[in-house]
């Protein structure tokens, strides 16, 4: 958990500071960038928090994880469409993934269902 | 007690839901307000052999077999409601009032889609036609003006150390489909429940009790008789029928019914192998994940068995009127063909049943010829039979421990004699033939000897366990009375059924927006339409998660699609490199395991 997390926390912290390096909502932008820049760094901060999350075992965090993970996937495989693939992104993202669905992961966090049923009184 | 006292002291009580039409009706009355025909399977018309009033149960008695490829059926209804006749009947003062939420709420986006696209193609379906119920239900009444008892048909069998009450409840009409958005109408609805006994010295004792639920057989619909979840009222089990479809369940609720559609079940069966590798080898997901992903190909229907109407019983409103059946009963022994209309429905559902005895194809059913078997009870005994057999198991334990008891003392005495008799031989260079021999008996004798020990390790271990039980038994504990129920029928817990007013709107006009929105993508922005098609997807699935509080669920479904995905593009980019670091992960492991036995010597 704490290599999901650290590597969470590398991956935020270069996207957020590749965003800052290449100057943030430059005059020439088009709009669409801009928006999806912003976007970006949204999924990155939550990404950071998310990463301090999974460090102290906190219920939300896991979801959390998920969702920010799904993203990352998404623009992964958008991005391999298009021709620009970044393969360690989706390498790390398929692992993550899996190791967080893991059954005895899913019950730390405490998203593992049980089936319930009562007698009638 | 006679068949008909015993049927009378363990009758079952039989609890509606308020709105239900058609209750258990008299069979006579029934046959006489139908037409008796005979369909052909070519396209040919059906060919009326009696009309109403001049059918009775003798008729269906004594007809004779049809020809080949033909069969006899009634027909209750022979001219449905249409305009203001069926305004008149939607109007009535008395018709009783049902409310139900939506069964579509409490599903996903994914399967009501499927759904409908089945609607669709189930309008292509032979199925009993507009204004049926209404007629069926007018004329129901009629009956129940001219005979207002409730009759059950019962029988006793006595076979496989059980004696088997067989209640069986006859309903003019299923409209599970058009009153209760069930799957299915048809005339007619024989449904069944049974109560297992067992012979003992203080007379009959209550083991089991069964219902059917929409022609499922097996074990999980039986319910030991000290079952908490089994209602009782005395020696009366409680049995809750559901609406329009009357399948008996026990407990009070509502209950979701998943029917398979036959062209689907090869995916299903694909789906299940994928399933047991995804959740039992790579311990993915959690244990209900299997169970939700197999009823997505499983169309939801809503089975509406509260309790809260009319009931039928020991101690209620309505007493029931018993008929013995007797194999002097023709209508039961030779009528074959169906008690309602015959349609062209390739699923059957929407065809009547035959009688209580037969299948739809004038196979026996097994309910009739073996009601033991059908709810498996044949692999179990009755506690005072089973005391019986485990005394004698026993015996036949002890006999044969003592014979390798016996056997074990003489190998044990002869095998050190030949063990020097060898050793002996093995220095006396001048009978090698001998040698060979006495060698040869020598292994034999172990490995005999090995086999004797762990046959009577394994006899006295069963020996041990069926004393065990027997003490368990006479203790009068029978052990868990739900160990043999594989998959529960159980209602709807309170969270499911109290879905919001918004969800049950949006289930209701999701699928139809989601269309209207494709075409309006495809119309008006045809260029970006892969994106605004796939975010429109992601939008409406993400709102109906919400609204179904499955949020989660989604996110993990989703998010492990996407990563299926992935590892599918990284496979095909880079399946040498896969392979060989596969390869170098596995040397490494052996490596890495050898070291350690190494160190650890």
């Amino acid at each position: 958990m704490t290599a999901i997390a650290v590597i969470q926390a590398i991956t935020s912290v270069s996207a957020i500071a590749g965003w800052w390096r290449s100057g943030p909502f430059d005059a020439g932008m088009r709009d669409s960038a801009v928006y999806l820049s912003s976007l970006a760094v949204l999924v990155a901060v939550i990404g950071l928090i998310v990463a301090g999350g999974l460090l102290s075992m906190v219920r939300w965090a896991w979801p959390l994880a998920l969702f920010v993970l799904s993203v990352q996937l998404a623009v992964g495989l958008w991005a391999y469409y298009h021709g620009h693939p970044n393969y360690i992104t989706l390498a790390l993202g398929v692992v993550a993934i899996f190791y967080l669905n893991w059954r005895d992961v899913r019950r730390a966090f405490g998203y593992l269902k049980v089936r319930e049923s009562t007698p009638i009184e | 007690m006679n068949d008909l006292e015993l049927l009378r002291e363990f009758e079952p009580i039989l609890r509606f839901t308020h709105g239900e039409l058609f209750f258990p009706c008299p069979v006579d009355r029934y046959v006489e307000h139908c037409q008796l025909l005979l369909g052909t399977s070519d396209e040919g018309p059906d060919r009326l052999l009696a009309e109403r009033g001049e059918v009775c149960l003798d008729t269906l008695a004594t007809l004779r077999p049809p020809p080949a490829g033909a069969q006899h059926f009634l027909r209750f209804v022979d001219r449905p409601l249409e305009g203001r006749e069926m305004a008149r009947w939607l109007i009535r003062e008395d018709r009783p009032v049902f409310s139900a939420r939506g069964r579509l709420a409490r599903v996903g986006i994914g399967i009501r889609t499927l759904d409908s696209l089945f609607e669709v193609l189930s309008l292509l379906r032979g199925r009993v036609p507009g204004g049926t119920v209404a007629a069926a239900e007018r004329r129901y009444q009629h009956i129940r003006r001219q005979s207002p008892q409730f009759p059950y048909y019962g029988r006793v069998v006595r076979r496989g150390g059980y004696i088997t009450l067989h209640y069986l409840y006859f309903y003019a009409m299923n409209d599970w489909r058009s009153t209760f958005h069930g799957v299915n109408d048809h005339e007619a609805d024989w449904e069944q429940v049974f109560v297992y006994l067992e012979e003992t010295q203080d007379g009959p004792r209550p083991l089991w009790v069964a219902g059917s639920v929409h022609d499922f057989p097996g074990q999980d619909l039986r319910r030991r008789w000290d079952d908490p979840f089994l209602m009782r009222w005395g020696n009366h089990p409680i049995i809750f029928a559901a609406a329009g479809s009357h399948a008996n369940y026990f407990q009070p609720g509502e209950y979701l019914a998943r029917y398979e559609v036959g062209l689907l079940k090869p995916i299903s069966r694909f789906v299940d192998q994928v399933r047991r590798l995804w959740t039992q080898f790579l311990r993915q997901g959690d244990p209900t994940f299997g169970e939700r992903i197999a009823g997505l190909l499983r169309f939801p229907y809503v089975d509406y068995a509260r309790g809260d109407g009319l009931a039928i019983g020991p101690g209620e409103e309505h007493e029931w009127t018993p008929v013995l059946l007797t194999p002097e009963d023709g209508w039961v022994e030779r009528y074959q063909g169906l008690w309602g209309l015959a349609t062209s429905d390739p699923f059957e559902g929407e065809s009547a049943p035959a009688g209580p005895k037969y299948n739809r194809d004038g196979t026996i059913r097994q309910t009739w010829s073996d009601p033991v078997g059908w709810t498996g009870l044949h692999k179990v005994a009755p506690p005072s039979v089973a005391r019986r057999v485990l005394e004698s198991r026993l015996g036949e334990v002890f006999v044969e421990l003592r014979a390798v008891d016996i056997e074990i003392d003489q190998l044990e005495e002869s095998l050190p004699q030949l063990g020097i008799e060898v050793e002996a031989l093995q220095r006396s260079e001048v009978f090698r033939s001998i040698l060979d021999d006495r060698q040869r008996a020598l292994a034999e004798g172990e490995q005999r000897l090995r086999a004797l020990m762990q046959r009577r390790a394994e006899l006295i271990q069963t020996a041990e366990a069926i004393q065990l039980h027997i003490e368990r038994i006479e203790a009068g504990d029978l052990g868990d009375p739900t160990s043999h129920i594989r998959q529960f029928h159980v209602p709807l817990t309170k969270e499911e059924l109290h879905e919001s007013r918004l969800a049950e709107t949006w289930a209701a006009v999701s699928v139809g927006l989601l269309l209207l929105g494709f075409v309006g993508i495809v119309v008006f922005f045809p260029q970006v339409w892969l994106i605004a098609a796939g975010g429109m997807v992601v939008a409406f699935v993400a709102i109906d998660a919400a609204l179904r509080r499955k949020l989660v669920d989604v996110l993990v479904g989703g998010s492990v699609v996407l990563a299926l995905i992935s590892l599918g593009v990284l496979l095909y980019e880079f399946f040498l490199e896969a392979v060989v670091v596969v390869f170098v992960l596995l040397s490494l492991l052996i490596i890495i395991d050898n070291f350690r036995e190494l160190r650890g010597r």
